[in-house]
């Protein structure tokens, strides 16, 4: 289904719409573990705003040539997503469980406290894009 | 750490892979110490099996020639296992197997083994040492000793850097691709532990990790932690960004107060589940293997049972036809399950089962007239058969009644599963008691599933007591039925198997002969018959777990049929 600029016209079909949010949820979670390997992701999927605050808070984890914090947020994830019938914002929750683990120097893994986050992502109507962003504990 | 020289006696193809994965995988550091050799053709190197002493490891595909053992050669060998029934048939011989499905799982695995991550004293002992760093300058560099000592076709070759990972998966380390980041590193931010439980999640110690410290004692402490990336998040973005302008908004998150309200929406929900393990945990098993292996025991009568209810015993049941069949399917062989539950006959509603399918009831007076029996209702899949029960009651059933029954189903089927009712066997007492007995008579394993509470292990020791006593009081006319133990395990229930009482009850599972089973069970597959959605599918967890229920009921099964004696 083509999207329009604007309109109820344009909403994508739900399924269509679980499809987009899907991914970006799963970019969304493959992009910030990899910030625990060094790496500055792009986050172009995220409104300019919200992409610089995540990035900002990003800036406290380890980045370190030697120490890597190994994560992966795709392992156990559960996800809601509250789709309006009519046009409006998407909301969506996920649940992720942080089992990463230091990979110190010697090579030697170590896990980090688990952890169960609690992401809390509005997406435009057509699931296009990530316009907010929080995390709390679950 | 001292230096280590793998050689390879994979395929040249195997080999190319294998060293791409582990040169991708492995940290500077460790590459240092690391040298990869692969002679040009396979049956050159296997003279390395029969040096002496600890200079050197190998990895050899597992095959029906063995290398000879002399002295303790063997042990320095490591042996690639594609599945389970590998690693047994390995397991009586010296060399270690490691079980990788694929080329690039065997690099992780081989990696993390030889680098020290998760070897154990006696693998330890096994590792090849050839010099100190310092005093063998050509082993400074994988690649480098991995080209020279293999000759010019590997340089020629194309070695694909296999893609481990999928998107949304984080990729390859920066320094895994040769180009470590220069900058300085940061402060590490301090974070104190939120709970006792924190500390007692650090496993290991070393002064020299960030976030670990000892404390008094000695005991790890989480004084300095090293937070993750969604832990740096929430610390600072409790802040929503909104607004078309594109401005933040600072806003305080109220779990409550932020709730999306339910009317006039849609509840969607979905599992986004992960594609590729970042880091080989398990090896997934291989369903065609297994099928070859049952279709070869010509059939496998199962039993899924424990008095206590509430452990998943028939989403184990349905786990295992599902799977079954379809381990089955493309060696022409079929699987059925059997209601057996007599107690809650409606059980099978989550397959789809009609409320006319021809139930076992019917079947047996069918035996019992000696007329046609028809066949029972297809689920799912042309290869997997279900037979419910009546759900009026009063069914019963005569030993000789289910003994004709198992030996039609035996003549048809490559797997028969059989859910059995909440019950310890015995002929003396109701006829659900009497069912579970006459099935185990002809069990050639029993799936005996579990979770994590205390009346579940109970129930479980009653009935490998009762098991024991059957056998015993047969007087040679039962088989032992192999033992398998699926572990329901909720979200973080693995930090359970940490307490010793627990430790120590599973440990007593696996001496009486069982292969005890992790199966992560979420909301997912409980909900899976509300959704109409297959038990297998709905979490991917789950299905590793499954299919590892039934890897170890093939392995049972094997070892019934090869005559090996539990221990």
């Amino acid at each position: 289904m083509a999207d329009g600029p604007r309109g109820s016209s344009a909403r994508a079909e739900p399924d269509e719409r679980v499809r987009r949010l899907t991914e970006l949820a799963e970019r969304l979670l493959g992009d910030v573990a990899r910030t625990g390997y060094g790496e500055q992701p792009a986050l172009d999927y995220l409104t300019p705003a919200c992409a610089a605050e995540v990035l900002r808070s990003l800036d406290t984890c380890i980045r370190d040539a030697n120490n890597n914090v190994e994560s992966d947020y795709g392992e156990r994830v559960a996800g809601t997503a509250y789709l309006p019938e009519i046009d409006g914002p998407v909301q969506v929750e996920l649940f992720v469980e942080d089992q990463s683990v230091l990979r110190a120097p010697n090579g030697l893994r170590t896990p980090l406290p688990p952890a169960w986050w609690h992401l809390k992502l509005e997406l435009d109507s057509s699931c296009t894009r990530i316009t907010s962003l929080s995390v709390t504990t679950a | 750490m001292k230096a280590t020289l793998l050689v390879s006696l994979l395929e040249r193809d195997d080999s190319d892979r294998l060293f791409a994965e582990m040169h991708r995988v492995l940290r500077p550091v460790d590459a240092a110490h690391l040298a990869l050799v692969a002679p040009p053709e396979p049956a050159i190197g296997a003279a390395a099996l029969q040096l002496s002493g600890r200079e050197i490891a190998t990895v050899i595909p597992a095959g029906p020639r063995r290398p000879e053992q002399r002295g303790n050669a063997g042990s320095r060998c490591y042996v690639w296992c594609r599945d389970e029934l590998e690693v047994e048939a390995w397991s009586t011989h010296p060399a270690m197997p490691v079980l990788a499905a694929t080329v690039e799982e065997l690099g992780w695995e081989l990696v993390r083994r030889l680098t020290g991550d998760l070897r154990d004293a006696e693998e330890e002992s096994s590792l090849a040492t050839i010099a100190e760093p310092g005093s063998e300058p050509a082993a400074t560099s994988v690649a480098d000793l991995r080209v020279a000592a293999a000759g010019p076709w590997h340089s020629k070759r194309s070695i694909r850097v296999p893609v481990g990972r999928e998107r949304g998966m984080p990729p390859t380390p920066t320094w895994a691709r040769a180009a470590r980041a220069e900058e300085p590193a940061p402060q590490i931010v301090s974070l104190a532990a939120q709970s006792s439980d924190e500390a007692l999640a650090f496993v290991d110690t070393d002064n020299g990790v960030p976030g670990i410290e000892q404390g008094p004692g000695g005991v790890p402490v989480a004084s300095r932690t090293a937070i993750t990336p969604l832990a740096a998040m929430a610390q600072r973005l409790r802040a929503s960004q909104a607004g078309s302008n594109g401005r933040a908004q600072a806003e305080v998150v109220d779990n409550t107060a932020r709730r999306p309200s339910q009317r006039g929406l849609q509840r969607v929900r979905d599992l986004i589940g992960r594609r590729v393990p970042m880091s080989p945990r398990q090896a997934e098993p291989d369903l065609a293997a297994l099928g070859q292996a049952l279709f070869r025991a010509h059939s496998t009568l199962v039993t899924v049972g424990t008095p206590k209810g509430g452990p998943g015993k028939t989403t184990e049941a349905a786990a295992l036809g599902i799977l079954g069949a379809r381990a089955v399917e493309p060696h022409g062989g079929s699987a059925v399950l059997v209601d057996a539950n007599l107690n809650n006959p409606d059980a099978w509603r989550q397959l789809g089962v009609p409320s006319d399918a021809l139930t076992v009831r019917e079947v047996v007076e069918a035996l019992n007239r000696g007329t046609i029996v028809p066949n029972g209702e297809f689920a799912r899949n042309e290869r997997l058969r279900v037979l419910p029960e009546r759900r009026a009651g009063g069914v019963a059933y005569g030993a000789h009644e289910i003994a004709r029954l198992a030996q039609h189903l035996r003549l048809r089927h490559t797997l028969i599963a059989v859910d059995l009712p909440n019950s310890l066997p015995s002929l003396g007492a109701g006829p659900s008691e009497a069912v579970v007995a006459h099935w185990l008579q002809h069990a050639d394993v029993a799936v005996i599933p579990i979770d994590l509470g205390e009346a579940s292990f109970i129930a479980a020791g009653e009935l490998l007591d009762a098991l024991e006593a059957m056998v015993a009081k047969g007087g040679g006319a039962m088989q032992v039925p192999g033992l398998v133990i699926p572990l329901l395990l909720p979200p973080n229930g693995r930090r359970a198997l940490q307490l010793s009482v627990i430790a120590s009850v599973l440990d007593h599972f696996r001496d009486a002969g069982a292969a005890v089973v992790e199966v992560p069970y979420s909301i997912d597959v409980q909900t899976a018959s509300q959704r109409r959605t297959s038990v297998v599918g709905a979490s991917r967890g789950a299905d590793h777990g499954f299919a590892g229920v039934l890897s170890a009921v093939v392995a049972a099964r094997q070892a019934q049929v090869m005559g090996v004696r539990r221990g």
